[in-house]
């Protein structure tokens, strides 16, 4: 919200949200769950939105409880008398209170469990691909610094191999830029873009200097096993290229660190976008940014960040959406980062629940809006 | 008797200073750095100024050796610091959570004491038999089953399949008393399968030693009836070792039973200290791991102490 100039409140019922330069996204901002309204007489322990639940008890670390709020603004809503939100962080224990029936819905459902939630009888999987997983480079110095090498790591990937090794079938080869293939930005004609190809690869790695290969260091994270699955897949297709990466797998706050600093050559991503727009692909490839564990280190495509510039301030969604197909172009060419396999995010439920949604793409994670709408029996 | 005490307790507060300050500098030392952490929540990219700004705030732009000094001042008033997520006090959360850990293993170990004590006595009495046999063999599994898998296996079989107890999680006592115990059980059952096998092997070997003593000979000589040997010269001399040990393993349960309390989503002392650590929550983790450690101090000061109750020789050594 650094590009807000000034808020104006012209009368009762308006608010005029000023910026310092056009942006096409305020809207998509304004519904995040990051950005909620509240009341100024709010304070820490109790916001006052306009929400269909408010906070009734609060256990840090444990669970937290809200009830329905009985003068909520649209009638008859919300069904549900309360919800208490357990926090699980075993994924196994999850899934095992949803089928002992401790709990009605559970989010994050783990990929390993997807096809035995979907064959009981009692239970409901509603899954999307929303996150995605993606490579980054070091673009400060050899060999990265050539974007025929990143291209040919591009190419030189079997993706079909980390959706089956790190997320159990569930999720989807990503050849391109991540636009989830519903959004009206989505480009049919670039979706194979860094398509397997071994014999491009070698070719790419040959014009860049290196037909033999080179050794590299490759940092993701013990910590999460889909990180860390991958990237041992991602080992194992480079060095069929002649590529000899290094692991190094420390845990999560390490890797964010060494991830700012840049102290790697390879790096795996994995992270979902803010809302379906695909200037949320900035936080990914604009490399005018501030260094960051997200994007590339050091990877400057300057045409990139002018389309992202123009993208950013057009309100014309026709004219938008050229721009953001030049863009994605641009960037399966120059290949500031590598998109390599959407996975599945999943809720699952007692059959008697209904009403919940899983919203689609980058949204999965704000699924929550559609509580109002939830019953249960 | 009065020297021996105010040396051990001695001793004691320098170990504890010792932890503290080992503590202090291993976490900071370890790379990761919190304010970057805690702005990167959800896979966002924060702003250096912010990141800045929040390291400022939180008095992280200090050199080491002056953060340490205000850690130290601040331990010595008895003040723990607060959360650097949240500001919440880390003394008032750690009260919180110390009575469900010690809950959990006062639980385990009364378990684990109620079935290792009467069953080693027993083999110690049949030694060589097949029963003996049985038992210890069932009790070098217990042993060497590790406890995620232990409570992994009940979870399946009596939260999923016969659906007996919840899979886990926590209710207060005073919310539902009854449930309280119930999603007590399983995690108590959990660590005293490998309790109560350390029991066992203890008890019998200490019962074994006594039973071939002089005195028991002497009794038995006397015609005193076998049962009355068995409680009153065996077991109470036998059950010294066994003290001792289930002393030193509920002291190192404390923070140990971080993958009990993570397979059964119990909020104890143990899954804070995990969290704390991946999120490089300086003070918690220094508070968390230095109650630990003073905990720990104070139940081997006790032991300590106990043996120069029961044994003059100590307290002059």
């Amino acid at each position: 919200m650094q590009g807000v100039d000034r808020i104006e409140t012209p009368d009762e019922r308006t608010v005029r949200v000023v910026m310092k330069q056009p942006t096409a996204t305020l809207s998509q901002w304004l519904a995040s769950y990051h950005l909620p309204i509240i009341s100024r007489k709010s304070d820490a322990t109790q916001p006052i939105g306009a929400g269909p639940f408010v906070l009734k008890t609060q256990e840090r670390g444990v669970a937290l409880e809200v009830e329905a709020f009985p003068k909520y603004y649209r009638p008859g809503l919300p069904k549900l008398k309360g919800i208490r939100a357990i926090a699980y962080a075993d994924e196994n224990l999850r899934v095992a209170a949803l089928q002992a029936g401790d709990v009605d819905l559970i989010e994050y459902v783990p990929w390993q469990s997807m096809e035995t939630i979907s064959n009981d009888p009692k239970l409901r999987l509603d899954a999307t691909d929303g996150p995605f997983m993606y490579l980054l480079f070091n673009g400060t110095k050899a060999p990265f610094n050539d974007a025929r090498v990143r291209k040919a790591v591009a190419h030189a990937i079997k993706r079909e191999d980390i959706v089956n090794a790190a997320f159990f079938g569930r999720g989807s080869p990503l050849t391109h830029l991540p636009i989830v293939d519903s959004s009206e930005f989505f480009n049919p004609d670039l979706k194979d873009g860094w398509k397997y190809d071994l014999t491009l690869a070698k070719k790419l790695l040959a014009d860049a200097g290196y037909p033999e290969g080179f050794r590299c260091s490759f940092l993701s994270t013990a910590q999460y096993g889909m990180h860390k699955d991958s990237a041992e897949v991602v080992q194992q297709n480079l060095a069929a290229i002649g590529i000899k990466a290094e692991l190094n797998l420390p845990d999560w706050a390490t890797r964010v660190t060494l991830g700012n600093r840049g102290q790697y050559d390879l790096a795996m991503g994995g992270t979902a976008a803010d809302n379906n727009d695909p200037d949320g692909l900035a936080n990914l490839i604009d490399g005018s940014l501030s260094p960051s564990y997200v994007r590339s280190f050091g990877v400057r495509l300057p045409k990139i960040e002018e389309l992202l510039k123009a993208g950013r301030a057009e309100f014309d969604p026709a004219k938008r959406k050229t721009i953001y197909k030049e863009m994605e172009s641009l960037a399966i060419a120059e290949a500031p980062v590598v998109g390599l396999a959407w996975r599945s995010q999943g809720y699952a439920m007692q059959r008697d629940v209904t009403g919940f949604k899983n919203l689609p793409g980058a949204l999965s994670f704000n699924s929550g809006l559609t509580f109002e709408e939830t019953a249960v029996g | 008797m009065l020297y021996y005490v105010v040396r051990r307790m001695g001793v004691a507060v320098g170990l504890v200073w010792f932890v503290a300050t080992f503590v202090f500098l291993a976490i900071h030392l370890v790379p990761g750095d919190p304010a970057e952490l805690l702005l990167s929540q959800g896979g966002v990219a924060p702003d250096p100024a912010a990141v800045a700004d929040l390291r400022e705030k939180l008095g992280l732009d200090q050199p080491l050796l002056q953060q340490y000094a205000v850690y130290l001042t601040a331990l010595l008033r008895g003040d723990l610091g607060t959360s650097l997520l949240d500001d919440h006090p880390v003394a008032s959360e750690i009260a919180l959570r110390l009575p469900r850990t010690l809950e959990l293993i006062g639980t385990a170990a009364l378990l684990a004491v109620a079935v290792g004590l009467p069953a080693g006595t027993f083999a110690a009495l049949r030694a060589g038999t097949a029963s003996d046999r049985v038992l210890s063999t069932l009790a070098g599994i217990a042993l060497s089953i590790p406890v995620f898998v232990v409570g992994t296996v009940a979870i399946l079989v009596f939260a999923q399949k016969l659906r007996w107890v919840p899979a886990g999680g926590y209710v207060q006592f005073g919310r539902d008393p009854l449930h309280h115990l119930l999603v007590l059980a399983m995690p108590a059952s959990t660590i005293a399968v490998g309790l109560g096998a350390i029991i066992f092997r203890m008890t019998r070997s200490s019962v074994l030693e006594v039973l071939g003593r002089d005195h028991v000979r002497a009794a038995r000589a006397r015609g005193i009836a076998p049962a009355r040997i068995i409680m009153h010269h065996v077991v109470r001399n036998a059950l010294v070792p066994v003290v001792t040990v289930l002393g030193l393993h509920l002291g190192s349960l404390v923070g140990g039973t971080v993958l009990v309390e993570y397979v059964f989503n119990w909020p104890g002392l143990s899954g804070y200290l995990v969290r704390a650590v991946e999120l490089r929550d300086y003070p918690e983790v220094t508070g968390i791991v230095l109650v630990i450690s003073i905990l720990f101090v104070l139940l081997n000061l006790l032991v300590d102490l106990l043996y120069a109750v029961l044994d003059p020789r100590v307290r002059h050594a």
